[in-house]
């Protein structure tokens, strides 16, 4: 079944509102409208205006009551219109899903999915271009998941629903409709907390997730004269696999870490900081990142392209790193 | 009203309309990027409220309120190349439309954070307020924006120290696509202003005599010290939320019934028995509206684009080092 | 002139758009602004009006066809006689009317100044070049501890010579080949596996290529320096500054005295045949005020402060043996007099040599004085384990203003910086505050018994 990456998503969505009556959408425009990008298009009309439910514009209060129908036992998906608005619930992320479970003693689960669209590369400005992920993954009590491929959103998303846990769900808007991709017409799930290795390689690794794995992807095959480069697509953020991180970089002795966050307080830092403590002695170079750079994503395309990576800034990058 | 001042607000409607007519037009003709948000059916608001204020009154103008900005003061060149993300809009490219304010003119840039701009609002007015100024603060938002938190907080702080503050409800019925019904159990979001201890008023947004008489009022209670006002006005945008929405979810019947109630048409009639010369009128601001608006579209697209190493500026008062190497 | 009509973007995410129809036909003359086509996306369906007036030269998508977006979907013949209009007289726009203040904004002064442009910083210079230094990464540096290897042997072709993974690889390899003669030749140079580089240290680690050369043997001196070995006395002060420096966050804090009180104890004692310096009084004063500031009167020891209940004041006196530092027994109990006896005697023997070693230790608190040669302020170094130290600038005539019948004045004063310096991990901004200016306070006053 070719699909591209939204389609997908709208996929584990309806699949999970069918298989499971406890599970509902939640958002602005999801219902009438199917959603600001269509993520949820026809989902209203098969399932109920009770369970795909057209919300203020209240993002504290989708989460908040997110948390609610949790608590009585209901999987609410839970949708930010971009994920950039996902600053407006924030404090019903860290404080109240986030804490339900600890500060309850382990009486009640949190199986809620808070999911939206992030990312650059589409001009969208300041405020429709955010990659908000590192917020997140400095929060206990919560999984955050960024799949790359059509495939792993689907299966990502499903596994989301079904965890038990406050999951932080990244969708790239860059790669809606910009991927199609053959998927199994038969249900599958994509565990959370397990990384992929989308190709191996013995010269040096590159760790990624979102929309950079294409870049990266693009870059070793490109490459695969100069360099045999090892690509590890992350997809969990929270937690992170080590072990296949572990594994890649004792066999190749160099990290690059890509991500279009931004570079300080992001993803990168904290990987690059785990292998300087458990691989030291496996390193044949410094751990290196590239990731936006430490300002807001601009709207004008020349600034924006400065910002964010790209394929050559990656390129740049592994070849640096190669050559040390 | 002089003929003067009528003829003049008449020239502002349709400036408002010739410039969101062809941010539109460029849009589909693939000349800009981003999101545009026309504001096209619900100029009476913004200039029936920004039109009497004094050069150092300020003005919060949400995504669809273009219009504010060109009553208010701003270039309409500067503006054109804002949208374009020129060099030469209010935020040099950094970010484009209404993200960008024109502060010396008294305007202030909103994010998309819908709303989040009416407690900055609150806090200018409490200046205002505390050094005795006899300024005002105009906060401009939809009814969509109304079931944000930030509203609440802001017009409950307004209503503690009696701010100098208008905030000013455009009630057009969809928040994108989501009908009033389901967004608030209220008739009117003037109601909630009770709630607050501020008096709150319901108007016909595209009548601007009816937006002027309830902005005049509410902007002289302010400047006097008497407290906020909530005005709610009833409007319509003709198209969807943004340019790339189909707007399914509302009804030809209903798109018709609002344009036949258009601001401007209900304005020309006005202007038509005062026994203005209504022919002329007409023809002399369609040359000049269509002359200011051309211009200001030819001075963007000959606008500088900004180059890559500018987007590090203007992020701190002195740069930090931010990039090891 | 040929233009392109292109297949817009209307939303983020969309990457494509379906041309349901034309409206216009090849070689039709159409308006500015005219709908041209219908396209439909994923989000919307939109009529595309052109761009501007002239004549539709070529369509080059057909109905039906999906394009990406910026796709270019017509060609137009723009008419040149449909160009802009001419502009006229500047619109009446901006003149201001009566009774409309609104217009004035664009005219008045702007009530904010727009922030100004700031230049990003330059660029940090490139990092000094490294050589003689054999540079490796950390899985090397265990490479070669497991494979007891010489690296200075193994060429390095990474970025500076790097001896990378790779490099050591390829050696090893190389090696096992030829495994006997390896063994050989390290036997016969006898060199040991490097063992250093431990995988502790920095991360690009540095392995030196050579021993480094200690800092014991001959001092290099060429012909005609002379070399003058330290002697007892100098490496104890030696050890003794240095030790203070690296034990003690000092704060130098500095006070203005003005001397015209003493000046005056000063001449009065002078015509009853005593001379008086100016040292016994700051004595004198800072024995008073460490009587009141008991936390500047103290050691460390360990971890701990010892507030002392006696005062001994050590002062610094310069000999031609070298700096020493006598104590003045109760500093707080002498008279102005008696500390300046006191002084004097230790002045004189010290010359000779003949001052106890008793008389040396047991310092509180300590002061020291330039003397003649004395310059505007210095930061004294701490005496350890004492806590604090006080040091007299030069006493120079400088018009000052002061207070006169509650005028302000300028008159002749001799006035003189006072430094003191504190020890940060016991004394805290107010008590040593406090002390400098009490100081100051009875050296003004002029209020010696």
């Amino acid at each position: 079944m070719l699909v591209t990456y939204i389609e997908a998503i709208r996929q584990a969505m309806d699949e999970e509102l069918a298989r499971d009556g406890n599970v509902l959408l939640m958002g602005e425009d999801v219902g009438v409208m199917g959603g600001a990008f269509k993520a949820s298009a026809g989902l209203q009309e098969k399932h109920g205006a009770d369970r795909v439910v057209d919300m203020p514009i209240s993002e504290s209060l989708i989460v908040g009551a997110g948390v609610g129908l949790a608590v009585q036992g209901m999987r609410p998906i839970l949708e930010m219109q971009f994920i950039d608005f996902i600053s407006c619930g924030f404090d019903q992320i860290v404080n109240s899903a986030a804490t339900l479970r600890y500060r309850h003693g382990g009486q009640t689960a949190c199986p809620i999915v808070v999911r939206g669209p992030s990312g650059g590369g589409v001009h969208g400005g300041l405020y429709h271009s955010q990659n908000p992920e590192a917020w997140f993954c400095h929060v206990p009590g919560l999984k955050v998941v960024a799949p790359a491929t059509a495939y792993d959103a689907k299966g990502l998303l499903k596994s989301a629903i079904r965890d038990d846990d406050p999951v932080i769900y990244f969708e790239h808007k860059f790669l809606y409709r910009r991927i199609k991709e053959e998927i199994p017409a038969e249900e599958y799930l994509v565990p959370i907390g397990k990384a992929a290795l989308r190709k191996e390689g013995r010269d040096l690794t590159v760790i990624a997730y979102g929309a950079p794995v294409h870049a990266v992807m693009k870059a070793a095959r490109d490459m695969a004269t100069e360099v045999d480069i090892e690509v590890i697509d992350l997809r969990t953020l929270l937690p992170i696999d080590w072990a296949t991180v572990k594994a890649s970089v004792r066999k190749t002795g160099k990290v690059l870490i890509v991500h279009e966050a931004r570079l300080t307080g992001g993803i990168g830092g904290e990987v690059a900081a785990r292998i300087a403590q458990d691989c030291f002695e496996d390193l044949d170079g410094p751990v290196m990142r590239l990731g936006a750079r430490d300002v807001h994503t601009p709207f004008a395309p020349a600034l924006e392209d400065y910002v964010l990576p790209n394929q050559e800034k990656i390129t740049e990058a592994i070849r640096k790193l190669a050559a040390y | 009203m002089t003929e003067q001042k009528d003829r003049d607000l008449y020239r502002r409607l349709r400036l408002i309309r010739e410039f969101e007519d062809r941010i539109s037009a460029l849009d589909k003709q693939g000349k800009l990027m981003g999101g545009v948000y026309s504001g096209k059916g619900q100029e009476a608001v913004t200039v029936g409220f920004c039109h009497d204020l004094r050069w150092d009154d300020w003005i919060f103008p949400l995504h669809r309120d273009l219009g504010a900005y060109l009553v208010k003061g701003a270039d309409p060149k500067r503006l054109m190349a804002q949208i374009f993300g020129k060099r030469e809009g209010f935020a040099k490219g950094k970010d484009s439309y209404l993200h960008g304010g024109d502060l010396p003119n008294g305007i202030f840039g909103a994010t998309s954070m819908l709303a989040a701009t009416l407690p900055v609002a609150a806090g200018m007015a409490y200046k205002f307020k505390i050094r005795k100024e006899d300024r005002v603060a105009i906060a401009f938002f939809g009814e969509g924006a109304s079931s944000r938190g930030d509203v609440h907080e802001a017009m409950n702080f307004a209503g503690v120290h009696k701010l100098p503050v208008v905030f000013v409800c455009e009630n057009n019925f969809y928040a994108y696509s989501t009908p009033n019904e389901l967004q608030f159990g209220v008739d009117d979001v003037a109601d909630r202003a009770a709630g607050y201890g501020f008096k709150g008023e319901v108007v016909n947004g595209n009548d601007l005599h009816d937006v002027m008489k309830a902005a005049g009022k509410a902007i002289d209670r302010a400047r006097k010290g008497d407290g906020p006002t909530l005005v709610e006005c009833k409007t319509y945008r003709y198209h969807g939320h943004s340019e790339h929405d189909r707007a399914d979810y509302r009804s030809e019947e209903e798109l018709i019934t609002w344009e036949s109630r258009d601001p401007i048409f209900l304005w020309e009639n006005y202007l038509e028995k005062r026994k203005y010369d209504i022919d002329a009128i007409r023809k002399e601001t369609t040359g000049e509206v269509t002359r200011i608006v051309e211009e200001a579209v030819a001075f963007a697209e000959a606008g500088q684009a900004p180059e890559g190493p500018e987007a590090m500026e203007d992020l701190y008062a002195m740069p930090i080092e931010t990039e090891a190497r | 002139m040929l233009i392109d009509v292109v297949m817009p973007q209307l939303g983020e995410s969309v990457v494509e758009g379906v041309v349901v129809k034309w409206l216009v036909e090849a070689g039709e003359s159409v308006a500015k602004d005219q709908p041209l086509l219908e396209i439909s996306t994923d989000k919307v369906d939109a009529e595309i009006p052109s761009p501007s007036a002239g004549r539709v030269a070529q369509i080059l998508v057909k109905p039906g066809e999906t394009v990406p977006i910026r796709a270019v979907l017509a060609k137009l013949d723009t008419d040149p006689s449909a160009s802009r209009p001419a502009p006229e007289a500047a619109p009446k726009w901006d003149e201001e009317i009566e009774g409309v203040p609104g217009h004035m904004a664009r005219t008045s002064e702007p009530p904010i100044p727009a922030p100004p442009r700031v230049e990003p910083s330059a660029p940090p210079p490139p990092p000094p070049p490294t050589t003689g230094r054999i540079r490796i990464t950390p899985v090397v540096a265990r490479m070669a501890v497991e494979h007891g290897l010489d690296l200075s042997k193994i060429p390095g072709t990474g970025i500076d010579g790097r001896v990378t993974r790779k490099d050591v690889e390829g050696y090893l390899a190389s090696e096992a080949s030829a495994k006997e003669a390896h063994s050989a030749a390290e036997a016969s140079e006898g060199k040991p596996a490097p063992k250093a580089a431990p995988p502790s240290s920095a991360l690009s680690s540095e392995v030196p290529a050579k021993k480094p050369k200690t800092s014991e043997g001959k001092p290099p001196a060429a012909e005609g320096d002379q070399v003058i070995p330290w002697t007892p006395i100098r490496k104890k002060i030696a050890e003794h500054m240095v030790r203070s420096k690296q034990t003690t966050p000092h704060v130098h804090i500095f006070a203005e005295v003005d001397m015209h009180g003493v000046a005056g104890v000063r001449a009065k004692a002078k015509k009853e045949g005593v001379n008086l310096t100016y040292l016994p009084f700051v004595i004198h004063a800072a024995a008073k005020a460490l009587r009141e500031t008991p936390i500047m009167n103290a050691t460390v020891s360990g971890e701990s402060t010892v507030l002392k209940k006696d005062i001994h004041i050590a002062v610094a006196v310069d000999t031609s043996k070298g700096l020493l530092v006598p104590v003045l027994r109760h500093t707080d109990r002498m008279s102005l007099k008696e500390i300046s006896a006191a002084m004097d005697d230790f002045g004189a023997r010290a010359k000779s040599g003949r001052i106890l070693p008793d008389e040396l230790s047991g310092g509180t608190f300590s002061i020291t004085n330039p003397g003649i040669k004395g310059n505007l302020f210095g930061t004294p170094i701490i005496n350890q384990p004492q806590v604090g130290i006080l040091r007299l600038g030069q006493i120079v005539k400088r018009p000052v203003v002061i207070d006169v019948d509650g005028e302000d004045s300028i008159v002749i004063r001799p006035m003189m910086y006072l430094c003191c310096a504190y020890d940060h991990r016991v004394i805290d901004g107010v008590a040593g505050n406090a002390f400098l200016y009490r100081v100051r306070e009875i050296l003004e006053a002029g209020d010696f018994p």
